[in-house]
């Protein structure tokens, strides 16, 4: 009698996962169209709290943001916020460094990966937290 | 230091993160690009969102191609970010983010000191 209703469970556990994994995001996704770090959110939710490891947190969310920035953009660029010159120039670099970084980071050890990215946000956290600023 | 190099640098800082990371590419452009570039606030904002963009499509291809990827797994992530991010940007212009940094700062430092444990 016991088996059914651990499947049922697990069934329910399932079925729930994407519609939590797709509320978190909405709610990172808004914070990702301004800009203010929706992507590092919604890293934190999947390791913290869904429990995935950092490396297939960094895919999805990869991946999250090309669907999630777009949306974005759409209204950005109709509210003309966005300057070229920086866009262009900032973009080809970031693309550069990216390659390379993307590439090496698989070889980093997960361990030394996971106190880098906590050092990261803590640093991150700290100096939101404190900026005086009225924006 | 003129404008071009220091948003090539700029640039550069962000896909380091993002290429290690996987995030925070923004956490480094909107100070750098709103303080030391001179871009508006808002502006830096928008344009940090639209160099993420082809940043993170670099990011995610060499991440696939070396690790393969299920994309099932990614697709309500995908579709709450997509939704999210329209709203997000429809709403920009109205909002005041100074809040939501601070919430959003508290989230990151429990992630933080949760990676360090």
């Amino acid at each position: 009698m016991d088996a059914p209703d651990i499947c049922i469970i697990r069934d329910l556990r399932r079925s729930e996962k994407p519609i939590i994994s797709f509320i978190a995001s909405l709610i990172t996704g808004i914070l990702s169209g301004w800009g203010i770090g929706g992507g590092t959110l919604l890293i934190v939710f999947m390791t913290a709290i869904q429990g995935l490891s950092h490396s297939d947190a960094r895919g999805v969310n990869l991946i999250y943001f090309l669907p999630t920035s777009s949306a974005a953009l759409y209204s950005h660029i109709k509210n003309r916020l966005i300057d070229k010159k920086a866009f262009i120039i900032a973009g080809i670099c970031g693309i550069l460094s990216a390659l390379i970084t993307s590439a090496f980071s698989s070889h980093i050890n997960s361990k030394v990966l996971k106190v880098m990215f906590g050092i990261f946000l803590i640093y991150i956290g700290v100096r939101e937290f404190l900026r005086k600023d009225n924006n | 230091m003129n404008f071009p190099i220091k948003c090539a640098i700029i640039g550069a800082a962000a896909g380091i993160v993002n290429g290690i990371f996987g995030a925070g590419g923004g956490m480094i452009l909107v100070p750098l690009l709103s303080k030391w570039a001179g871009l508006d606030y808002k502006s830096a904002l928008a344009t940090s969102v639209a160099v993420i963009l082809p940043v993170s499509v670099s990011s995610a291809l060499v991440y696939i191609f070396g690790h393969g990827f299920d994309f099932l797994s990614a697709v309500p992530y995908a579709l709450g970010g997509l939704l999210g991010g329209f709203i997000g940007g429809r709403v920009f212009k109205k909002v005041s983010v100074k809040w939501m940094r601070r919430i959003f700062a508290l989230f990151v430092i429990y992630g933080g000191v949760k990676n360090l444990l």
